[in-house]
């Protein structure tokens, strides 16, 4: 009985205890590797979501058929973290920092697939699938609509852009840009930007003035 | 000033004789039920053609006959202005739809490609732009709009370090300021929810303007410059149809394309998928998914306009 007393006081005292307590069910899914739910198989994390479909991938990408040069005996596959210079060295892996490394997310012995993490393969005009079970939380808006993007229509037939179509698969931060030309003042406005007012807000100027006057006012 | 006072009555003036109505009716009866500026200005379209226009009847009190004849009448007009066929369509709402809008500020980058969208797709006066949407650049942590910045240059990449972007364009509100603002009933909120202008009943007071908390409506000050090759032919009575000097106009929600079940210009030119669109009361829809599961935001909520458009973060 005291012990449970004791026990309850603590918790009065510092109530994040509670939250430790419930933290086992609570999993880090904050974007990072810890997956919140792994699924066995990546199809089940569409499988109770609104339906949607994506524009093929495969007729975008420069080197597909991977196979032609993958499987065919011509090159042996090499899981070996190394930089690649007799092919692809465009691609520079700036994801994940350093924690895997592209046969994480390319079956090695079918080149025309991606692969999951429990290695069942995935068709590369899916990568949503691959991707979310390291995101499982953004795969979820995406899936909802509140992450990625709807093409044409807000009513009837769901067609979603491609994470790969925003993201780039091997360097996924997307990288800053010129922004489109700014609005034109109105006539007879005209634009001072704060710095060449001396950084000098009008009101503050008038706070000044205000307070000086005061001062000098007194006796 | 001198605009206010003088220019409108000689207009009105010039109008009258143009129409051969100057003895017959008073100026002031005729000011302030139709805007008389815009049938002048169109040398080549025919007297029958003004006489109606200059007669014609605030849109929600005209018949189905009347607005057909209005609309093939506009586009008579815009056919010998800018000899363009355009389409000029009143689709009516949709039933059991109220359309709302969600922003992601997390997401927003600022590349102002929403602003080009929309001047694009809605045949607003150009060199200079008038623009629906106005993107601030605001400090992080800061939500005080009237320190962010719209005229943020278009040299350095964005976003900059420490910066956030928030797009602001008509809030389509529940309780709209503007609506009560209008001496004359030109503008009110449509049974979908989107707040429209009737151009040809608007008499250009600029009241609206004034109302409005979110800076949503412009004027044209002038005769909109609006090359041929810019024209969108694709309009709405109440939307994007080519509009005249002296009246207000302001985002849509792009009504031409949203009644139909496309995207708003904005959200289809958005590269990074801040912007959500969708029927609110559809329970399945993805702007409900937004309000339900993410914190949610609206602009000055303190005044009691019910905006439908919400900002959120993740
Ligand atoms: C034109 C021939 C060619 C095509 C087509 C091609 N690759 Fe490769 N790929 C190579 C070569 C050569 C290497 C070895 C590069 C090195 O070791 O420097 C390689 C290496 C790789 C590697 C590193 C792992 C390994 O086994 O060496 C991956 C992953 C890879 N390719 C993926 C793909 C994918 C995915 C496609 C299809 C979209 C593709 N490749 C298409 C020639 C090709
Ligand atoms: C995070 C998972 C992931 C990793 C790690 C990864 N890739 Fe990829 N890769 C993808 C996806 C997804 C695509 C499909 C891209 C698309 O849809 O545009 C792709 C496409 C490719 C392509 C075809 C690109 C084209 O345009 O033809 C090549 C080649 C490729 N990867 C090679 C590599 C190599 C080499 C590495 C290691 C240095 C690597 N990938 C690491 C996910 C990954
Ligand atoms: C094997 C797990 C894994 C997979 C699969 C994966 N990611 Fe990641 N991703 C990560 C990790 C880990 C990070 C955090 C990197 C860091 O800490 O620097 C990350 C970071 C990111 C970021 C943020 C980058 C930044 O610096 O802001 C984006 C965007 C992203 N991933 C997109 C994707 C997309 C798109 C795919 C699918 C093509 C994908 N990821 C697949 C593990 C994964
Ligand atoms: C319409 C474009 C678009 C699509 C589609 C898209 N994203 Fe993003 N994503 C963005 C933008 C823009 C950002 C914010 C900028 C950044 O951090 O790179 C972002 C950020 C992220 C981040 C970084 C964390 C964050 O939220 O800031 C992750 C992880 C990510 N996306 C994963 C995904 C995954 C997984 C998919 C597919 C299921 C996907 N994205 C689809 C545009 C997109």
């Amino acid at each position: 009985m005291k012990g449970r007393l004791f026990l309850l006081m603590l918790l009065m005292l510092f109530p994040s205890l509670l939250w430790a307590l419930e933290s086992s069910e609570i999993r880090n899914d904050g974007d990072g590797v810890v997956a919140a739910k792994q699924y066995d198989d990546p199809k089940e994390a569409v499988a109770r979501v609104p339906a949607f479909v994506t524009d093929l991938r495969t007729d975008k990408l420069v080197y597909y058929p991977c196979e032609n040069c993958h499987t065919k005996g011509l090159i042996a596959p090499n899981e070996k973290v190394r930089e690649l210079t007799d092919m692809h060295a465009e691609i520079q892996l700036q994801h994940g920092g350093g924690r895997f490394w592209c046969t994480t997310c390319h079956d090695l012995t079918d080149r025309n697939y991606l692969v999951s993490l429990k290695k069942q393969r995935i068709s590369l005009n899916d990568p949503y699938l691959l991707c979310g079970q390291c995101h499982s939380a953004r795969q979820k808006d995406y899936f909802m609509g509140a992450h990625g993007r709807r093409k044409a229509n807000w009513k009837g037939e769901k067609r979603l852009t491609n994470c790969t179509e925003c993201h780039n698969p091997h360097a996924p931060k997307t990288p800053p840009r010129i922004p489109r030309t700014k609005p034109v003042a109105r006539m007879g406005l005209s634009i001072v930007p704060t710095e060449e007012l001396g950084g000098e807000k009008v009101w503050e100027k008038y706070e000044e003035a205000k307070t000086s006057h005061s001062e000098s006012k007194k006796p | 000033m001198k605009f206010f006072r003088q220019s409108p009555d000689q207009k009105r003036r010039a109008a009258l004789k143009t129409l051969g109505l100057g003895a017959a009716v008073g100026a002031g009866a005729l000011a302030s039920s139709a805007n008389p500026l815009p049938s002048i200005e169109v040398p080549s379209a025919s007297f029958e053609d003004n006489w109606h226009e200059f007669f014609q009847q605030h849109y929600q009190r005209m018949s189905p006959e009347e607005i057909t004849e209005a609309l093939a009448r506009l586009e008579r007009k815009y056919k010998a202005k800018y000899d363009v066929d355009v389409h000029v369509g009143n689709a009516p709402p949709l039933e059991g739809v109220v359309f709302g809008y969600a922003l992601n500020v997390s997401k927003c980058q600022g590349y102002r490609e929403c602003v080009k969208g929309c001047t694009t797709e809605n045949n607003q006066t150009k060199d200079p732009d008038l623009e629906y949407i106005r993107v601030l650049e605001m400090e992080k942590g800061s939500m005080n709009l009237e320190h962010g910045d719209p005229y943020y240059g278009e040299e350095e990449p964005v976003p900059k370090p420490g910066k956030f972007y928030l797009p602001i364009q008509c809030h389509h509100c529940e309780n709209p300021p503007c609506v009560k603002a209008c001496p004359v009933k030109a503008t009110w909120k449509e049974p979908d929810g989107i707040v429209v202008v009737d151009y040809n009943w608007c008499i250009g007071c600029r009241m609206c303007a004034n109302a409005c908390p979110y800076w949503a409506r412009k004027f044209n000050w002038h005769e909109p410059k609006l090359p041929v090759e810019a024209i969108n032919p694709q309009t709405h009575y109440l939307g994007n149809r080519p509009r005249f000097r002296g009246v207000m106009e302001k985002c849509t929600f792009c009504i031409q394309r949203t009644r139909e079940g496309k995207m708003p210009a904005c959200q289809e030119a958005c590269p990074t998928g801040a912007r959500v669109f969708g029927n609110l009361l559809d329970p399945h829809s993805e702007i409900r998914f937004v309000l339900e599961n993410k914190n949610v935001f609206r602009l000055k909520e303190e005044l009691n306009t019910e905006p439908k458009f919400w900002y959120y973060s993740d």
